[in-house]
């Protein structure tokens, strides 16, 4: 009953765009499945229809479940531009080790009047998002008591950047794509692993104000999350 | 001047959460979606309405529609609402349907003129058998809203009619932003058993949303 009354608080601060990327994430699987959850969304959006509009409709058919069954494995189209999957195909494995001693270099000859999340979050904005980058990202920094505050995500991969409620240290942690890897600077990024999974290489790396130890645990479990 | 700010502040306020849920559907999440079509459908079934004069045929057009709007979601250019980009559509899938009940001959020439134009605001708004004008719910959901405790009222207040964040009515109120939220469910909560009533009322067999 107190978990539901929780749920719902969190429904309604939804509806009012008030609700942190995690929060939304738990909230969204939560509506989905639940039928008092989803009428208590529809009520609101009722409520406040109602109190401003002149005209407000009630007792329609609900069209949400229908559409769910119809669309739920449906992708949409992809625009120009946009038609290039996020997935990889095996062919680009060779490229992950062109992509290694990139990434031995930079580290190397670092350059430091450019930063790793200026230069990925320019080449990240342009292109489409990647939920299964989101899940993992998120995955990884799961138990670690951080707050997610910004989120940029592309086709060529996804930028987050967390914050520790313990420590107030902030970090980045990205995931793309092996074959973007020469065309996003990864500057600062100490710490860098390679994930293989049947659809590719894929390249997270972490960085910013994080112990050692942290951004291993980070690794440890993205690279579990993908592969498993 | 204060009302036109208020009515600025509460349409972007609206637009960003819209977009953030639309942004989650481009991402491949469609229970982001799905909140989408809960939170408009029935706005769309009214417009739809306009042009179909028959209930089922505007839910008909209205699911069209969203079928449409999620299957081109990637060309939604986040430039104007999420609201009036479905809504142009379902405006475009009505004026469809007319044209091609116009070329079997079901409807009367006055319905739309050669070039298939026509202006919306001239169309007939019928209201049939369990849709209602706003002006009943609205009446009983002020006075719902009246009857809450003041805090409740007051936080639920500012966030309805001024559009204000939850931040904005913690300072005003002066306290914690948490509480804001807590403050403004609880309002919530007895608006929609206030509009559970309601429907039953008015339609004893179907308030339910089905699972």
């Amino acid at each position: 009953m107190k978990g539901n009354v929780i749920m719902k608080e969190k429904i309604s601060a939804l509806a009012d765009g008030e609700l942190s990327e995690f929060e939304t994430r738990r909230v969204l699987e939560e509506i989905s499945s639940n039928p008092e959850y989803r009428e208590f969304w529809r009520n609101i959006q009722l409520s406040k229809e109602t109190f401003n509009e002149d005209d407000v409709m009630i007792n329609t058919r609900d069209l949400s479940e229908f559409l769910k069954i119809k669309l739920n494995k449906t992708k949409p189209k992809a625009t120009k531009g946009e038609s290039k999957s996020l997935y990889l195909q095996k062919k680009y494995l060779a490229a992950s080790f062109v992509g290694f001693f990139a990434v031995m270099t930079y580290s190397l000859f670092p350059q430091p009047e450019l930063s790793f999340y200026d230069q990925a979050s320019e080449k990240l904005l342009t292109a489409i998002e990647s939920p299964e980058a989101i899940e993992v990202l998120n995955g990884a920094v799961s138990g670690l008591n951080v707050k997610l505050q910004n989120l940029e995500s592309n086709s060529k991969g996804t930028l987050a950047s967390y914050i520790s409620h313990d420590s107030g240290q902030t970090f980045k942690v990205s995931l793309y794509p092996i074959e973007e890897i020469n065309k996003i600077g990864i500057i600062e990024a100490s710490k860098i692993s390679y994930i293989r999974s049947e659809d590719g290489v894929y390249v997270i790396s972490i960085s910013g104000d994080l112990a050692l130890e942290k951004k291993n645990q980070i690794l440890q479990r993205a690279n579990f999350l993908l592969t498993k | 001047m204060a009302v036109y700010e208020t009515v600025e502040r509460k349409k972007n306020s609206n637009k960003d959460i819209d977009l953030a849920l639309v942004r989650r559907v481009k991402a491949g999440d469609y229970r982001a979606f799905d909140l989408l079509v809960i939170k408009y459908q029935s706005r769309l079934v009214s417009t739809a309405l306009k042009f179909s004069k028959d209930l089922q045929i505007a839910e008909d057009i209205v699911q069209d529609s969203f079928i449409k709007a999620f299957k081109s979601i990637n060309s939604f250019r986040e430039d104007s609402t999420f609201y009036t980009w479905v809504y142009r559509i379902t405006v475009n899938t009505a004026k469809n349907f007319l044209v091609s009940k116009k070329r079997k001959g079901e409807l009367l020439a006055t319905d739309l003129s050669d070039d298939g134009s026509f202006d919306i605001d001239s169309l007939e708004t019928d209201t049939p058998d369990g849709i209602l004008k706003a002006n009943e719910l609205k009446e009983i959901l002020f006075d719902s809203l009246n009857g809450l405790g003041e805090e409740t009222k007051t936080a639920l207040t500012l966030r309805e009619f001024e559009g204000l964040s939850y931040e904005q009515i913690s300072e005003i109120v002066n306290c914690p932003v948490g509480t804001v939220r807590s403050r403004i469910f609880r309002g919530r909560e007895v608006l929609e058993e206030t509009i559970k009533k309601y429907k039953q009322e008015i339609h004893p067999n179907k308030t339910q949303m089905k699972s």
